[in-house]
């Protein structure tokens, strides 16, 4: 019971936004960032209590001090004139970053979508999916000015289907956003004032 | 030790131990592939916090000073520091911690997101005219989707969904594959640009 | 035509929020059909074998908990209705556990799993994508321990499953990154794992690519997947519930959208701006 009515005075907060930016939204906004700051915390603690304090102190794996020692470096930038030492965990992790990368994105994004571009151009939708893809490509990587006719039709092919998606895009996007206020809407109504049946 | 040659070569090794580990069997490799990838979301975890330090800095200072509507500030740290310490103590499994989460957390995250539902239909009806042959095409395909996603769609012409499936698989998803494709060999090229000491943005930065 | 030109935001919001909450209080009920992608999500957890072990990841936040709550809830239900299925769930965002947390409160003594035995919640593990592929390579090291705090080595049903390559399908519910390309690159790709997506409207068509090629079997769109998915399970819930919301939102932007054009076209000063 309070826990609705809380949620629900902090969704009239929120939403009263929509008529004017007011003292009441700042308020709930703030205890928004507080309790989603706090948020992140505890799961760190709880994912740091998984993957450091436990295998350190039940099984003995010492090697993870290294980590935790380095990782503490990152706040290293709130004191003035020690910022380089926080770069030595973001070199780490931009390492692991790095490497993930170029290990998924070469078979996950570029060898499997070109295999499955490979298709027989004998339907309008397998020559549409062929030249759409290539036209994009070449939309891409030929932003010079051309003179050459093919250039300039292969380039006006990829931008209008660039538009076709990016018209199905918002499509979505509608949908999508209409359904986060179609939860809200069915909180106030039905949890809150209990007129849904 | 502020070397960035040193940091350079650190992100290299880590960088190099995944790749060699993703295209050879060596035992070893294996091995200390997957610890440092545990090294990196210990790191990660210790990372979640940063962002908590910022806040406590920025509004502990602004509730010093007494600036602005400072008076939010104190309700920000206050809810931050009371729900951080029942989620040490209590766990986020902790009823007291879902209490919170629940009917705080929750509806207002999901409100923040749900007012785009008033600004998109604000935005389609100020920006979404078919002002050239562009944004007329823009303009049709996203229509034809959004009565294709809609139930509605399907009770005034039953062809709608058919449609948007066939957008959605056909063009939009060749569209889609050029972007991934394109972006894909971009990722792999900044990722040697790293690995190579060029691109050096994440080390860089004034120390004052 | 000046007024068409400028209507007021507030009247725009206004309407949009009457289009949500009149066909709430007063439900029509329009039909709708299932899109192939969601069947096949169904088809793919029906499909799941005594003994199959199916990997639920949870990876959104509070800001998608409106679309992603029906399709997780429903889908659970689907999924712990299956006999002998093993079912891990995961976390790589934050908020994951959760919301995995709640369900599995609610579904409390509908189903007949056992945990540890059938089912096990792991619970979440910073570092995105880096979290992803430690838990593909290796779960035991990546989770040593569970949610409740139990030691992997003890929990009987992850014995025999390490990697994800002992994982018969996995399903995400996701809402933007860590999410598909993450698990993509990092899962399908390297350990050959049938994959598929529940995810945020937003999100489906830059990843329709991943549907074609293969490398994703199937996916829920949004609040409208979930209401498909609530169909196929014969219970109806709160997403089949707001599909007359849905429509009538949607017919609303379509009105605002006809509106901005005739104001457009009428205008006769529009070739000199």
């Amino acid at each position: 019971m309070i826990g609705t009515w809380l949620a629900a005075i902090g969704t009239l907060g929120l939403m009263s936004f929509a008529i004017k930016e007011n003292p009441f939204y700042r308020f709930v906004e703030h205890v928004y960032v507080g309790i989603g700051a706090a948020h992140s915390v505890v799961m760190g603690w709880e994912s740091l209590q998984t993957k450091a304090f436990t295998p350190i102190a039940e099984s003995g794996d010492y090697i993870k001090l290294i980590p935790l020692l380095v990782g503490l470096l990152l706040y290293a930038r709130f004191f003035k004139g020690k910022i380089w030492l926080s770069r030595y965990p973001m070199s780490i992790l931009v390492g692991i970053g790095v490497g993930l990368t170029i290990k998924g994105t070469i078979g996950a994004q570029i060898v499997n979508q070109i295999r499955a571009t490979l298709v027989p151009l004998t339907s309008i939708n397998n020559i549409i999916i062929v030249l759409g893809v290539l036209s994009v490509l070449m939309f891409f990587y030929f932003t010079r000015k051309n003179t050459n006719a093919l250039f300039n039709t292969s380039s006006r092919i990829g931008r209008y289907i660039m538009m076709i998606a990016f018209g199905a895009l918002f499509g979505n996007a509608v949908m999508g956003r209409m359904s986060l206020m179609i939860g809200r809407v069915q909180f106030l109504l039905g949890e809150w004032l209990g007129l849904l049946g | 030790m502020k070397s960035q040659g040193l940091m350079i070569a650190i992100t290299f090794v880590f960088a190099l131990i995944i790749i060699i580990d993703a295209f050879f069997a060596i035992d070893f490799i294996s091995a200390a592939s997957t610890e440092i990838q545990n090294w990196g979301t210990i790191i990660a975890s210790l990372a979640l916090a940063l962002a908590a330090v910022n806040l406590i800095r920025i509004h502990s200072r602004r509730i010093r000073l007494r600036r602005g509507e400072w008076y939010n500030s104190v309700a920000l740290l206050t809810v931050m520091f009371v729900q951080t310490a029942i989620g040490l103590v209590n766990r986020s499994t902790g009823e007291v911690y879902n209490f919170g989460f629940n009917n705080i957390m929750t509806p207002l995250g999901a409100t923040m997101y749900a007012l785009l539902a008033f600004w998109i239909a604000s935005a389609a009806y100020r920006a979404f005219t078919a002002r050239s042959i562009d944004s007329a095409i823009l303009l049709v395909a996203a229509t034809v989707v959004m009565l294709g996603n809609a139930p509605i769609g399907e009770s005034i012409w039953s062809a709608f969904p058919s449609i948007k499936t066939w957008i959605m698989d056909v063009p939009n998803m060749a569209a889609q594959r050029g972007i991934m494709i394109g972006g894909g060999i971009g990722a792999i090229a900044l990722g040697l640009r790293i690995l190579m000491g060029i691109e050096r943005g994440h080390l860089g930065g004034s120390d004052e | 035509m000046k007024t068409l030109q400028n209507i007021d935001r507030r009247i725009i919001y206004l309407l949009v929020f009457l289009a949500l909450a009149v066909p709430m209080l007063q439900p029509i009920g329009l039909p709708f059909g299932i899109n192939e992608s969601s069947q096949k999500v169904y088809d793919l957890v029906d499909a799941l074998k005594p003994g199959d072990v199916l990997v639920l990841s949870f990876d959104y936040s509070p800001s998608g908990q409106a679309q992603l709550d029906p399709q997780a809830r429903a889908v659970m239900k689907h999924a712990y209705s299956k006999e002998g299925v093993k079912i891990i769930n995961v976390a790589f965002w934050p908020s994951g556990p959760l919301f995995a947390d709640k369900f599995l409160g609610e579904m409390e003594g509908t189903h007949d799993k056992v945990y540890g035995e059938d089912y096990v919640s792991l619970g979440y593990v910073a570092g995105a994508e880096t979290a992803i592929s430690a838990f593909g390579k290796d779960m035991h090291q990546a989770y040593p321990r569970d949610r409740h705090g139990n030691s992997i080595g003890d929990i009987p049903m992850m014995r025999d499953i390490k990697s994800a390559a002992d994982v018969d399908l996995m399903i995400s519910f996701g809402t933007g990154t860590p999410g598909v390309p993450e698990h993509v690159r990092q899962i399908v790709t390297v350990y050959g794992t049938p994959f598929a997506v529940c995810m945020n409207s937003v999100s489906v068509a830059g990843n329709i690519p991943y549907y074609n090629a293969g490398q994703m079997k199937g996916y829920l769109n949004g609040l409208r997947g979930a209401a498909e998915y609530e169909m196929m399970m014969k219970e109806p819930g709160s997403a089949t519930a707001s599909m007359d919301s849905l429509s009538f939102s949607h017919l609303t932007v379509i009105i605002f959208i006809l509106l901005g054009n005739i104001a457009y076209f009428a205008d006769p000063d529009r070739k000199k701006k």
